[in-house]
This record gives structure tokens, sequence and C-alpha cells, in this order.
């Protein structure tokens, strides 16, 4: 069996307390505590943020970064609702703003704080102005007002999309008709938005939706999803160069609605379900899918935002519903760690 | 020793749990404010320090149930056509089976 001492050369030093000053790696016997101690790179880990005002779920994508983010639209807390609730966030407090001119649910928010895109969804009951089952609009917010954007070409709904105001990129989804309910139709097809209009990208291997979708419109990677008929959870990744999708390491879990946000190379996951929600999240760096410190509340959906050294993760569904809690997700910090066997 | 606590908080948002407090103790939310916390010093003063109401597991679980079956009945009242979604995200709440 390797020893301390086999490996770095040394043996396990014999304190009284704690040293100062440790370099990583090091390794010490506290004899007052009676404790093997190391300094050692810990798991990131999420505490908890400030909750939103508005209860929602069905809200997919990523929006800013931990201290500047927002959530515009979504299902409401009823079965069946959708809201056009939008509130921003700035790393402490919740603060309502000029809500979305639709309420649809199972909808995407991408972009900045300043300069966002909400668009896609579902309506499952008439609404006056427009008596839609799946969404053809897309919204664009200016940091004070919704205004209306470039339509979709099919409505679209339970999307998942990363990028900016100007270059977006909505990959995976359910497509249907503007104006009345149909079939589900589950198709390769992917979107991308140049800040008035959307045109169609790269073709995606296979039909997908709910999958999580972080990094930009030509730098993504894809996450997690449901298959076509909506029964089988997926864990296969994907890249996107702005032209064409590669197979990358699977996702360490099978799930849907997982939130994401980051870039293609330095990405964190969280949650989504199987159809059981988790806590379960990961982070990527470019060729590998590792372990991090879990969310302490299950949940599937909600917006992302951040990056791998400081992520956030708003609002979503729970096992008790549609939710307003909030996780702030730190990267890994060395420090001092008791060492056991466990 | 039993593995965990069991109680009641209520979740008041920025700090309710940190940083430090999820690296010290395992901690995770369910329905209806239930916590279920490592049983460990750390663990155990975080739930005071929040006012915490401890409850034995099958307590934590009465509650866990009665807003998960809350949330299974208002699913039930919808119509039928609301609950054939062909999408199959309409799916009834399931059960929460604490640790």
């Amino acid at each position: 069996m390797a020893t301390y001492q086999n490996i770095k050369g040394l043996r396990v030093k014999y304190l009284s307390s704690d040293p100062p000053s440790p370099r990583e790696g090091e390794v010490w016997y506290n004899s007052t505590t009676g404790t093997v101690k190391g300094y050692v790179l810990g798991l990131g880990s999420f505490s908890s943020g400030t909750s939103a005002n508005t209860a929602r779920d069905d809200i997919f994508g990523n929006v800013g970064t931990q201290t500047a983010s927002l959530v515009g639209g979504g299902g409401a807390a009823t079965p069946t609702g959708g809201t056009s609730n939008t509130e921003t966030y700035d790393g402490s407090t919740w603060t309502e703003v000029n809500n979305r001119s639709t309420s649809f649910f199972r909808v995407v928010n991408s972009g900045t704080q300043t300069a966002a895109l909400g668009y896609g969804g579902y309506s499952p009951s008439a609404i006056p102005t427009a008596p839609t089952r799946y969404s053809i609009s897309t919204e664009e917010w200016d940091g004070t007002n919704w205004t209306a954007g470039g339509n979709f070409p099919t409505g679209i709904q339970t999307a998942g999309g990363t990028g900016v105001q100007t270059a977006s990129l909505q990959a995976s989804g359910i497509y249907g008709p503007y104006s009345a309910p149909s079939p589900p139709r589950w198709k390769t097809e992917i979107n991308e938005y140049d800040g008035s209009s959307w045109s169609n990208g790269g073709a995606m291997p296979a039909g997908r939706d709910l999958s999580a979708v972080a990094g930009i419109q030509t730098a993504a990677i894809m996450v997690g999803g449901r298959g076509p008929g909506g029964t089988e959870n997926l864990n296969a990744a994907l890249y996107y160069d702005g032209s064409s999708w590669t197979a990358q390491p699977n996702y360490p879990i099978s799930g849907h609605a997982i939130i994401g946000s980051g870039t293609q190379t330095a990405a964190i996951f969280a949650g989504g379900a199987a159809p059981t929600r988790t806590t379960n999240a990961n982070t990527w760096d470019g060729s590998a899918f590792s372990a991090t410190g879990s969310m302490s509340t299950a949940r599937s959906g909600g917006v992302g935002g951040g990056t791998t050294t400081a992520a956030l993760v708003s609002t979503g569904a729970t096992p008790g519903g549609a939710s307003t809690a909030v996780e702030e997700y730190d990267a890994a910090v060395l420090g001092t760690k008791t060492l056991t066997t466990s | 020793m039993a593995l965990f606590i069991y109680g009641t908080a209520t979740n008041y948002g920025k700090n309710f749990f940190t940083h430090q407090d999820r690296r010290n103790f395992f901690l995770r939310g369910y329905p209806a404010e239930v916590w279920v916390v490592g049983n460990n010093e750390k663990g155990a003063l975080w739930l005071a320090e929040k006012n915490g109401v401890e409850k034995t597991k099958a307590e934590a679980q009465a509650l866990v149930d009665a807003e998960v079956e809350a949330a299974q009945a208002a699913w039930d009242a919808q119509t039928d056509e609301e609950k054939a979604d062909p999408l199959k995200l309409n799916v009834r709440p399931t059960d929460v089976t604490l640790p």
C-alpha cells in the first residue's frame, strides 16, 4: 500500500496545532484534536440566495451573472398557469420590474440583466390577444422594458437556449403551430437570433427538448434533455460550433430541465428530473464532467447564470411545486480539512 | 446514532445556509420547509440558530406528505384534457420519502 511518505517523500508532520500557512496538498497530524488534517481543495458549494418574489417553474435558460440576473415569465404557482412577472437580481435583492407582455410558461430566458431575451413557451388556455398553444413570440428586454422581437417561424416550447440578445442560440425544443393544439414534434432543428430575426442553425443529430445549453451562439455545450416522445431522459452532451454538433463525454446522470450556465469549456450544470428531481450538480472543464457540491433542494428548470466560479440558480420546480428559492454556487476553495476514510 | 436531524425552518434567503454550512454538514430541503440536517454538532447548531423546530422523522415525513398530497390534489382537480398532456410534462407530483 502506498503511504504518504512513499508519495511525498516526507513523513506526516506531528503538530500540536494546525500550521498557520499550509501549502496546497500538505497533510499533518493534529495531536490536540487527534485528527489527520490536510490543506486541500474542497468541492464547490451552493449557499442560499435571496428568494425571488414570485414562485415560478417551467422556465429555462441562463441570464447574466450571480450578481446581475433576471427571470421573466414562466409557470405560475398554479398547475397550469403562466406568469408575465419579471424581476431582476443584484446578488442580494430581487426587484420587481416591468412585466412581459405575454404570460407563457415553458419559456426560455437568455442574455444579460440589461439585454435579455424571452422566447417560446406554451399557453394551455386561450388568451385574448393570442389564442396560442405554442408561442412564436420573442421579447427583448433592454433593462427597462420588454418589446417585441422577431418571431419564430413556428411555435416552440420547452426549448434550451443561451447566448446574448444579439447572438442567441435556441437548441432543443418541441415545435407546433401557432394557432391551435397539435401533436408535439421533436425536431433536430435549431435557431439562431441575430438581434432581429431567427434563422436555422446546424441541425442536431437527433431531436430532443428540455436540454441545458451553456456558452455562446458559436461555442455552446448542450446537456441532457428528453428524446422524441418525451419518455427517454438523455445524458448525451454535445458541442456546437456555430454550424455543427460534436459528441462529448456523457453527462453523469440522465435527465431533463437541468440548469446550466458558463461557457462551452467551463460550465456548471445542476438539478434536473428523470422524472424525480435531483440536487445533483457537476462542472465541465472542456474535457470531463466532475461532481461538485449539490444544491440543497432538488429542482428542475429555473434560470441559471454566471460561471463555474460564481453561478446562480433561480426559481424552478421543486417537489413541492413552483419555487422562489435561489441558490448561489461558489467554486471550490483551498481550506484545512479533517481527513477521514469515509 | 441517527444519521440525520429533522426539523422545520423558514428559508429567509441569503445566508439561510452558507457555503461553510454546506461544507460542515449534510443539508437537504424538502416540501413544507422541512430540512434534513447531518446529525453532528454543527448541523444541530445550524437548525437551532435558524429558529428551527426539531421534529421526529415521522413528524417531518407527515409534513412533507401533507404538502405533496395537496399538490397531488391540485393536479387531480385538473381536467382530463390537461392531465392527458401529450408532452408528458404535466405529471402528477410524486411522493417524497425522507432519508
